[in-house]
């Protein structure tokens, strides 16, 4: 008898926890409904949604097209050793590599310097594994296609549009926003450290001009990264230094005294403004590279 | 005492026999939502190939694609684009993600915020459709619009756009509750999306 009732209570016990996990699960799956019929899409959910803070930045084929345009010449000296990228430890610092290795490449093939490119595209591809977009680098025997275009600069162009167009549809079709943020935010400091470093050297004009125009995708740059939702200090920092180089643009004289009109114009900067803003961009660049 | 225990025990029982079966519910409401998912995705990537497709001659430059939900009020989604140089830029857009009401473009130099932007472009009952344009025609709007305000002619010949600031104006739909296939009442609320191709004249 005591038995009997022993069972029982272990029936009862069973029972209850069975019930109790089928309840837990149930709560936890129950956020969502939705219904899709020739097109139309209904949800309960906001998570397909866009952010509040979009913007396009512009490519970095087309800024290092921009610069070299404007008279910058090839210096390997200017990209990041390859060496380094071992060292990227965090996915904030690879993803910031990232960009300055896809600004270093496109800056190679704008000069024609396929051999440097192609290194640059393979350390990519080791980059790109690590902050998950391997996928990008995995299709259509991409490296294989590169190397056997060499010395074809509109091919070699056209793969590197690829790329991007596959890199921009992976990070909008699964959510990483806020890496394609920060790896551009790398490309554009890069993109600048080059043009800095020319405009320091040589005093060329036409290089200052470009570094104020810069300045635009900076302020678009700040925004961007204030709305990456993990606000860590590396994110904290990062936007303090841009918001440093874009203030110390607009306090310039130059900028001043266009006023409002400002916006529009495209500011031939002094020397003396010229080496103070490439100061600041090439040790904001050395501070995202070590 | 063991009668006490036997129906303890058929009540957890039918309780538990209730659980797993919202539970597969719950489960199978889920599977739908990953389908449903997987197809946007899908239709999504589609509409982005024929919006690239349409930027030739200019260069692609990147892409954007709006997503968003109407709400019972009307309201703003706003994207920045970064135009350098003096180079002509197209936009191209894809607008068949748009199933419900029709929204408004609206294009403007500063951002919604700023009293004194000027409008550029605007395009009404935007939705179910594919076209293009390029930003030459603002930037001269711009110009006549700093002249009107007495802006001198010679300030005036130098300015260009350096950033473009896009509204999407989402009209108010009255959200409502439809009953799904396991008889509940559910809220729904009516989804679209706008892909955005730029690209920019290289030569």
């Amino acid at each position: 008898m005591n038995i009997l009732k022993q069972f029982t209570h272990a029936i009862i016990l069973l029972s209850i926890l069975s019930f109790t996990a089928a309840c837990g699960e149930t709560i936890e799956e129950k956020e969502v409904h939705s219904e899709i019929s020739q097109g139309k899409i209904a949800e309960e959910s906001d998570d397909e949604v866009s952010s509040d803070y979009e913007f396009i930045p512009p490519s970095t084929l087309q800024i290092a097209s921009i610069f070299k345009k404007a008279g910058l010449i090839y210096d390997l000296n200017l990209t990041n050793p390859i060496i380094r990228s071992d060292g990227y430890s965090t996915k904030f610092s690879q993803s910031l590599a990232f960009g300055v290795y896809s600004s270093d490449l496109a800056y190679s093939v704008m000069h024609e310097k396929y051999n440097e490119a192609s290194d640059f595209l393979k350390t990519l591809r080791i980059l790109g594994a690590k902050i998950g977009l391997e996928t990008i680098f995995s299709s259509s025997d991409l490296i294989e296609r590169f190397e056997a275009n060499i010395g074809n600069q509109d091919s070699i162009i056209e793969i590197l549009i690829f790329v991007q167009e596959n890199t921009d549809d992976y990070i909008e079709e699964n959510g990483e926003v806020d890496l394609s943020v920060i790896y551009f935010t790398g490309a554009w400091i890069e993109g600048m450290y080059m043009g800095a470093n020319t405009a320091m050297k040589d005093q060329e004009k036409r290089i200052g001009v470009l570094i104020s125009e810069q300045m635009t995708i900076g302020e678009i740059l700040v925004k961007g990264l204030k709305h990456i939702e993990d606000q860590n200090d590396d994110i904290t920092d990062l936007i303090d230094d841009i918001q440093d180089l874009v203030n110390t643009y607009h306090n310039l004289e130059s900028v001043k005294t266009l006023g409002e009109e400002a916006d529009y114009i495209d500011i031939v900067l002094t020397k003396d403004e010229t080496i103070l803003m490439s100061g600041k961009i090439v040790e904001l660049r050395e501070s995202i590279v070590q | 005492m063991n009668l006490k225990y036997i129906i303890s025990f058929i009540l957890i029982i039918l309780l538990t026999e209730t659980a797993l079966a919202q539970k597969k519910q719950k489960k199978d409401e889920m599977d739908s939502q990953a389908l449903a998912k997987a197809e946007l995705k899908e239709e999504l990537s589609g509409y982005k190939k024929l919006c690239r497709a349409a930027l030739n001659p200019y260069r692609y430059d990147g892409v954007k694609t709006t997503q968003f939900s109407y709400k019972p009020y009307e309201y703003i989604k706003e994207v920045e684009i970064a135009t350098i140089q003096n180079a002509e830029y197209r936009l191209s857009y894809n607008t068949n993600g748009i199933h419900h009401d029709k929204i408004q473009i609206k294009i403007y130099d500063k951002p919604d915020n700023d009293k004194r932007r000027v409008l550029l472009y605007e395009q009404a009952e935007v939705g179910g459709d594919e076209f293009f344009f390029e930003t030459t025609e603002m930037i001269e709007k711009l110009k006549q619009v700093k002249l009107n305000k007495g802006i001198d002619s010679a300030i005036v010949d130098q300015m260009r756009l350096k950033k473009i600031f896009i509204d999407y104006i989402i009209p108010a739909v009255d959200r409502k509750t439809e009953v799904n296939e396991f008889g509940e009442d559910v809220m729904m609320k009516l989804k679209g999306a706008v892909i955005l191709c730029v690209g920019y004249y290289n030569l």
